[in-house]
Parts: C-alpha cells; structure tokens; sequence
C-alpha cells in the first residue's frame, strides 16, 4: 500500500514542491491562487493537479519550509495564506539550483548529436 | 531529514484532529468557490460551474482522506478509528454489552479486592527506612510449644553487634484504660460509654524501639534508651498520631500533659508519624510506653510462663517469662543463617546462666534450642495466621474462579456475534483488508470491553476491599491495614484486565476471521448465521462445558461453605447460648488486696443476681468464645505421659454458682460454696475431658492431681462438669479445670447474667446502673449478650459462606447465558432441518427431545469435569469445613441437581422454539 504512493507521487511530488515554493517567494498566497498563478506564470503548459496540491502544502508546512495563516481573501473571504519561511527560502534554493543542474544535463543529453 | 519536526506535527495534528477537519473543508470550501466563480465568469452556469470545480479538483473526498492520512499518525488513527467502531458495536448489542460488562466487572473488582486486602496483609513492607534489613527472632524448641521472648534474653542479642545493627523487643496490650489529665478543652469522646477513662490498644517498647526503626517523631521526641533503663522509673509515653488527632484534636501543647494509664501517671513526650502503626501489622495502637513500666500498667497479656517465675515481680527481670516479640536489623552483608547461629550461642550462655539448677531436666534441653531468624520487612502479624489468611485466600480462589467464567461466557458472547458479523468481515476480507487488522480490530473491541469493566472493577474494588475488610475483621473499623492501590495492585488490575481480553477475546477473532471466501459471501443476504458450523460450534460447546464445570466447582464450594455455616450455627457449645448477658469489668486496676477484691466480686454478684429479670448470676476469669484462654501443666498421680505429650489444661477462676449461670449440668460432685475459701483446701471442678483423659475408668471425684507451675498445688476434684465449647466451636472441648476465684485470688474480669426468657439485650442498662451502684470507680468494659459474641466469633465463615454463595449464584446464572446461547443458536442454525424432519412427521415432543437432549449432554460433560475439579479445590479448603467432608454426598448431590435444572431451564426455551417452527417457512427460507 505505501509503496504504491510513493512511486506514484516521487517525480510529481519534488517538481509540485518547487513550484509552490517559487510561487510562495513572490508572496503570500492562499491554495487556489497558488494553483492559477502556476498556470498563468507556465502560460498553462504546467496544469496543477488540484488534488494533490493541498497534501503537498500540508507536507510543506509540516518540514517547516511555509507557513499558513488564517486571512482574507480579495473578495473578502476567510481563506487560509500560505508564506515561504526562512527555511523554505534556502530550501527553495537547493532545489532551485538542483533542478537546474539536472534540467542543463538533460538538455546537454537532449542537444547530443549521434556521431 | 526533520522527521522528528513533521511527526510533531502530525502528533499535533493527531490531538487537534477536530479543528484540523474543519480547516481543511473550509480551505477545500473556499478552493471550489474560487474555481467555480473562475468558471461562472467564462460563461457557464453555477450549477455547472460548480460541477466543473468539483471535476478539476478530483476526488474530493480522496484528496481529504489523504490529507488526513498525512496529518496524522496511521496506526494510532486506525486504533482510534477501531475504538470507535467497537464502542458502536457495543452500543449496538447493549444486551451483550451488559452481561459481559457485570461479570466481567464483578469477576474483575472481586478478584481486585481479596487482592487488595491479601496484598495489604501479606506483602506489604513496614514505612521505615530499609524495611528488607529487618528480621524477626524466634525461640524454637524440639517438641515444646515455642515460647515469646524474655527480656533478658533480648538483652543479650543488643550484644551480638557484630551482626545486629540494633534489636527491638515490643509486646502488644489491648487492655489499656486511659485517662487525660487536666484536659478541659478536649471534650471526651461519646463513644467510650464510660466515665473512668478510654480503653485503647498499646504496645510496651523496648527504648532502642523507635530509634533501631528509623521511625522519627512527628511532635516531640520518640521514647529512647535512656527511657527504658529501670524497672517503673520511666512513666513518659508517646502517642500515635490517630489518636493524638482523635483525642487531642492535633492539639500540639499535648507535649507534657499527663495521661493515667491503668491508673499509672505518664507524661506524653510525643506523637508518632501518620501512617505508622507499629511493627504489628493490624493493629492501631495508640499509647506507646517503655517495657520497664509492664508492672506499672499491669500488663499481663499474651505470656508463657514457666517454671521458676514470678509473675508478680518485673518482667523486664524475669528470665522465665516470655511475653516479647524480638526483632533486630541486621547489618549489611550478614546473612539470616550467620545471625542465627550468633544468636543462637547467645542464647545457650543465656540460659546457662539463667536456668534454676532445681531443674536440670531443662538445662538438658537447652542445647537443642535453637534462635531462627525470619525476614521481618513485613513486620509480624497474626492476621497471617493460617486460620485468618486461609479464608482470603479462598475467596480469592473463588473469584478467579468467577473471572474464568466471566472470561468464558463473554467469549461466547463474543464468538456468536462475530459470526452474526461474518459477512461483513468476510466482505472487508475481500476487499483487501489483512487479517491481521481484523483480528486487531476485534481485539480491540475485546480491550475496550475489558478496559471498561475494569474501570467498573477497580470502583468495586476500592469499595469492596474496605468492606471485606470489615467483614473479615468482625469491626467496624477493620484492620487499620494501608489499602491504598499502590503500583503493583493497579499492576495486578491491569494485568487481570489485559488477560482477561486475551484470554476472551482472541479465540473469536482468530475464528471470526478464519474464513472461507467464497461460501461465507454467496450466504443469502437473509441470514444471519452464515455457513461454517463446524467452525463455530466446538469452540462454543467448548466454552459453555468450561463454564458449567468451573461454575459447578463454585457451587460446591459454596454449598459446603454455607453448610459450615449452619452446622457450626447449630452446634451445641455444652451451655445455654440464649439468655445470657456478659459484662466485661476491670477489677485488676482497682489495685485491691485479695480479701477486699474477694469482698468486691461477692458483692458484685449479690447485687445482679437481685435485678429483676435476672435468675442466676455469676464472676469468672473470662466468658465462653471470649477468646481468652489460660492454660499451664498437670501432674496426675498413676498417670504417666508420653515423652512430649501436651499435659496442659486450660483454666478458669470463677465464683459459685457459675456452672449454673452458664448452663452447664453436673455430671458428678457438687458446685463450689462459700466454705471453699482461701484457707480452705484447693477445691477444683474439672470438665468430662479430663476426667476421661486423666482418671479413665477411676471416679474422679475425690482424686488429687498437681497444677500450676508457677504456684504448685495439690487440688481436690469435687465436681465433674459436661464439656463445652470454651474456645472454638470447632472443637471438641480440650480438658479443663475451674476453680474457686476466692482461692485463686486472681481479678475476675466478666460477670455473666442468666436472665428471663427473651431479656438479655434488655436489661444493659439496669446491669450497668447496678454496676456503678456497687463500685462507682470499677472499670466496665464492653457489654453484650452471649448469641452476639457467638455470632462474631463465626464472622469469617460467615463472610465466606455468604461471599461464595453470591459468586455461585452469578456464575450459574453466566452458565445459563452460555448454554443459552449455544443452544439457540444451534436451534436457528438448524430451522430448516427441524423444518423438514416435522414435515416428515416427527412430533413435537421429538424435536422438543432432540434439543434438550443436546443441551443435557453440554451439561453432563461439564458437570463431569467440575466434579473432577470441585474435588481437587475443594480439598485444599477441607480445613475451613465444619461437620462435614470436602466432598459431602448431600452437598455434591445438591449442587449437581441445581446446575442441572439450571441446564434444562436454560435449554427448554430454545427447545420450544424449536419445537414450535412452522415447517413450510422454515424450509421456504432457505
């Protein structure tokens, strides 16, 4: 049962916390204007799995990396605001800067001529 | 990496699970909104807007099962989740619920309560600082009765330091009249019922008592060894704390007041601390006064006396007299056996030192002697007395017993509802579900069951222990024993509890969940009882002959001891029981000389053989089942006795026309008269026992034998008397002798009333009143009538006789459930069957037949085995029986008889069920 999860979830898993965690740098957010503001920044190449969104900020915030605050929303709703704290920001970087190792080896490995 | 900080979390997340619940449908709420809004903008409909949110979003209920699986810890989540699901399932069968509940529960808080009280008698260790150094010195001589300890004797092992750190001697004395002296804040008590004083329990101590202990004052100081140094030079004493609070009211100026105990002035020098009562065990004493001041309280209590003695004479002096309970601490490193043989050599110099050289018979013997050294970290205690543990422990035998039964029969209960539940555990089994879950989640319905019985248990407990306490004790305060739960009783409890799940819970689930797939499903939804019988039924049948077998055990048992109870209700004592007052006085502290205390007595007897109402009256040394006994060796003329063999005879000191008060009839001889004075020849009266032990064949009135050791005399016999119970109703009278008190010159102590037919219990006042007018300064003791001092001297038969009987019934009544169950079950198991043999033309009564016969075969296995069982158990209390044998005919007939009408109750209903189906549904079900 919990293996099946963890395969199911590893890749997703580690490139969804990236991209909350960029989203959250540029500023508070609450679930759903994380999810839109993914979309809209991607230009909707990157759709986000709404369902697997909430236990991922769940799992963000129980590492320490964000935390949430009850607020209001802009059309004044309560709604629950997520923030990067320190943590998360270094965090952001490590894997901000893993990602782009491993995106310029793919790319080296995608651009690779066959001779 | 930060594990421990997201397992905080979840753990926070686990605790907060209902604020976090609402959170997350408020956020998942609010996403929804969001999108659906989104989408409304784009032009659809907010009915399709919605759906459209919900269809991007997911599985909404998936999404919030996984964000709760990550919020929380797993196991402990799914554990709260079985608790849940098993307190519905108990909420579900409240009938099922409820008698395994009670059964479980009383087996549980019986068993915790005997435990309580046993624990508190048996094991519990004294509050001093190393308890586990302490031991106890003992005398023991070959083929002799073992003697208490003589104080020069005690003094000499204080000398043995090389492996004593300290020695104690301490005696107990429950006859200690107490009066406070210039104390006009502190009203007296109402309770005492007597003007002259407060008669309390005290211990004599040794000065190196409180500091070899460890035991510091709680108000002043503790008595030393500079308080115990010169025979009556030392009149202080301490108080215990209970009575210093109950007297004193916690008064602290109680320092240096002046208590007169049996007449003699102490100054209270301090109080001892709350929760310490001596190093007896059981009792509560509340003046502690130095051993030098015996002769000045007159202490006369619980002593052997022999040869060469002076009882008259400090006892502190005295090496022949033994009256002390010797306990030392050993130093560290020595073992038991060293410090015996050290005491041991002490103690032969002793004796070699002290022994009369008029008697070398007994310096003969001294060799042999030998000092045993007991572990004392308990203290000593006469409750562990056989006679007084032995029915504790049986009780505590038939409530486990009740446990066992309980145990069985909710595992019953248990089995045949989880097969009403095979379905259901059949389709969660296909599902995926591991059995190992199942069986987690059934145990747990099984701990939850026994968890809230043994909460109910622990109450009953903590109730019932102060109670049998109480009962077992024969007084209203019990034994001021610690019953407090302390660790390893709550232990026991939990322990008994956790079994006690185990042991009826685990056989149904591993069976419940043992199944065939394929046949339990394709079971027509209609039925309850799924397929499988031959999985189901042996375990049940199992049960139910357990449960007649050991309820039959408990039947017997009761039966017996209820049989005790009546035949030792019964019994004949050899004297009239009804119709007689005793009123216990204390002439000894009066200080009188003989002729004026003869004087006293006489006019004493004048006076309340003239109450109206009263026929006879009478003085001796103690009443009949008083629980006093004075008893010391014969010399018989033409009479030689076997080496070792008991020469004692009891003895007692009474006034003319006792035997005629009591209701004894002569058999021979004359009764005692005013010419048998004290100038006079020493006159006796001796029981049919002795005449027939030491005058066999010969007339015993006339002859001449020798008695006492301490004075020796010749006696004359001038009477035979029947023989009657003096001691224990149990037993046959020993020999006895009674004499002239007016020749004895010994302080009598109760006065007995024979009085009109029905007035005993009347007439306390008028004696009491009469009392006072004779001798207004003459201590009275208690008062009572001769039937309430039997009925308490049976206290404890009556408390086991009563106690297994409530046991028996509740077991016999579980015993029913069980076959009850089983057999309706079988009924319904089989309707079809029944269905199609009536339809084949079997009668009524044939069916009605078939069933009971089953139910009586159960029986009749169960009964066989709990013969085989009731005959093992019920040796080990034969002891505790009284006219009867452990496996009494009648008793055992009865007790089978019960069990097996009890069986064909419990089986009838079914049987008529059965025997009443209609055949056409019953086939037409299936």
């Amino acid at each position: 049962m919990k293996n099946g999860e963890l395969e199911k979830s590893d890749l997703l898993q580690g490139t969804l916390d990236l991209l909350v965690l960029k989203t959250l740098a540029l500023g508070p957010m609450h679930g759903y204007g994380i999810a839109q503001r993914i979309e809209q920044i991607s230009e909707a190449v990157l759709q986000v799995n709404q369902g697997s969104l909430y236990p991922a900020l769940l799992r963000l915030e129980q590492r320490g990396w964000i935390a949430s605050a009850w607020g209001a929303s802009d059309n004044n709703r309560r709604a629950k605001f997520y923030s990067l704290t320190r943590l998360g920001r270094r965090q952001l970087a490590a894997e901000t800067e893993k990602w782009e190792r491993l995106s310029a080896a793919i790319g080296r490995l995608l651009r690779a001529v066959p001779g | 990496m930060n594990w421990h900080r997201s397992w905080a979390a979840r753990t926070r997340g686990l605790l907060r699970r209902g604020k976090r619940e609402r959170e997350m449908n408020e956020e998942v709420g609010f996403h929804l909104e969001m999108q659906a809004r989104e989408f409304e903008r784009r032009g659809m409909s907010a009915k399709e807007a919605l759906q459209a949110a919900r269809r991007r979003f997911g599985g909404v209920e998936q999404v919030k099962e996984e964000y709760r699986r990550q919020g929380s810890v797993p196991w402990l989540e799914s554990f709260g989740k079985d608790l849940g699901f098993g307190l519905r399932m108990l909420r579900k069968s409240p009938l099922v619920t409820a008698v395994a509940l009670v059964s479980l529960a009383l087996g549980l808080g019986a068993s915790g309560a005997i435990f309580n009280v046993l624990d508190s008698l048996l094991f519990a260790k004294l509050p001093v600082p190393h308890p586990d150094q302490l031991v106890v010195l003992k005398i023991r001589r070959p083929e002799e009765p073992q003697p208490r300890v003589f104080y020069p004797a005690f003094r000499m092992w204080q000398g043995d330091s090389g492996v004593f750190s300290g020695v104690i001697a301490f005696s107990r004395s429950s006859s200690m009249l107490v009066r406070s002296l210039g104390a006009a804040s502190t009203p007296r008590p109402a309770s005492t019922g007597d003007e002259l004083g407060e008669w309390v329990d005290g211990v004599l101590v040794s000065g190196s008592y409180f500091p070899v202990l460890g035991v510091h004052a709680l108000l002043g100081r503790t008595l030393t060894a500079d308080d115990d140094r010169v025979a009556g030079g030392h009149p202080v004493a301490m108080i215990s704390h209970a009575y210093w609070q109950r007297r004193f009211a916690g008064d602290p100026a109680v320092l240096g007041r002046t208590l007169e105990v049996n007449g003699q002035l102490f100054a209270v020098v301090g109080v001892t601390p709350p929760g310490f009562f001596g190093a007896e065990v059981g009792e509560a004493p509340a003046l502690f006064v130095p051993t030098a001041m015996q002769t000045q309280v007159h202490y006369v209590g619980n002593s052997d006396i022999e040869d060469g003695a002076d009882a008259t004479k400090p006892w502190t002096e005295q090496p022949h007299i033994g009256w002390l309970v010797a306990m030392a601490r050993l130093r560290p490193g020595v073992s038991a056996r060293q410090a015996a043989a050290a005491a041991t050599v002490t103690y032969h110099q002793f004796a070699a030192a002290n022994v009369d050289p008029k008697h070398p018979e007994i310096l003969k013997k001294v060799p042999a002697v030998r000092i045993q050294v007991e572990p004392g970290a308990q203290g000593v205690s006469r409750l562990r007395d056989r006679d007084v543990a032995l029915p504790l422990v049986t009780l505590m035998g038939a409530a486990v017993l009740l446990l066992l039964i309980a145990c069985a029969n909710t595992a019953n209960l248990l089995l045949a509802r989880a097969s009403a539940r095979r379905k259901e555990i059949a389709v969660r089994l296909s599902q995926g579900a591991g059995r190992a879950r199942l069986v987690r989640q059934l145990l747990t319905e099984s701990l939850l069951l026994a968890v809230i019985a043994g909460a109910c248990g622990l109450l009953l407990a903590r109730w019932g222990s102060g109670l049998l306490l109480r009962i077992a004790s024969g007084r209203a305060t019990g034994w001021p024993i610690d019953l407090s739960l302390g660790w390893h009783k709550l232990a026991f409890l939990t322990v008994a509890c956790l079994a006690t799940a185990l042991l009826f819970g685990l056989a149904p689930a591993l069976q419940a969940t043992r199944l065939d797939l394929v046949s339990a499903l394709k079971v027509a939804a209609g039925s309850t009882h799924g397929g499988g019988p031959r999985t189901r039924l042996p375990l049940g049948k199992l049960l139910v002959i357990a449960e007649v077998g050991l309820s039959l055990v408990l039947l017997v048992g009761a039966g017996l001891f209820v049989r005790t109870l009546q035949n030792l209700g019964g019994v004949d004592p050899g004297f009239q029981r009804s119709d007689l007052l005793l009123v216990r006085i204390h002439t000894q502290l009066m200080r009188l000389d003989p002729p004026r205390l003869h004087e006293m007595e006489r006019r004493i007897q004048e006076r309340m053989a003239a109450l109206p109402g009263v026929r006879s009256a009478s003085l001796s040394l103690h009443s009949p089942v008083s629980g006093s006994q004075h008893a010391s060796g014969v010399e018989v003329p033409g009479y030689t006795p076997r080496p070792g063999e008991d020469m004692s005879v009891s003895e007692i000191s009474v006034t003319p026309g006792y035997f005629k008060t009591l209701g004894i009839p002569f058999r021979d001889g004359r009764d005692f008269a005013s010419r048998d004075s004290a100038d006079a020849p020493h006159v006796t009266i001796v029981n049919e026992a002795m005449a027939r032990k030491y005058f066999r064949g010969r007339d015993a009135v006339g002859q001449r034998f020798g008695y006492d050791t301490e004075k020796p005399r010749e006696f004359e016999i001038v009477g035979v008397v029947r023989d009657a119970r003096f001691y224990d109703l149990r037993e046959a009278a020993p020999p006895m002798m009674f004499m002239p008190a007016a020749q004895s010159g010994e302080s009598l102590r109760d006065v007995e009333l024979r009085t009109a037919r029905g007035m005993a219990a009347s007439l306390v006042p008028q004696a009491r009143q009469a009392l006072r007018e004779v001798e207004p300064t003459l201590a009275i003791g208690s008062v009572g009538t001769m039937e309430q001092q039997l009925e308490r001297s049976l206290t404890q038969d009556r408390a086991v006789a009563r106690l297994t009987a409530f046991f028996g019934a509740v077991a016999l009544l579980l015993a029913s459930i069980g076959l009850y169950g089983v057999i309706s079950y079988g009924v319904a198991r089989r309707r079809s069957e029944i269905g199609l043999r009536l339809a084949l033309g079997a009668a009524r009564g044939q069916v009605l037949g078939l069933v009971l016969r089953e139910t009586l075969q159960l029986a009749t296995v169960g009964v066989a085995l709990g013969l085989l069982g009731a005959l093992a158990a019920t040796r080990l209390a034969a002891s505790q029986l009284y006219g009867l044998t452990a496996t009494d005919p009648l008793t055992v007939g009865a007790a089978i008889v019960v069990m097996a009408a009890v069986a064909s109750l419990a089986g009838y209903m079914p049987a008529r069920r059965a025997a009443e189906v209609d055949p056409l549904t019953a086939l037409r079900s299936d």
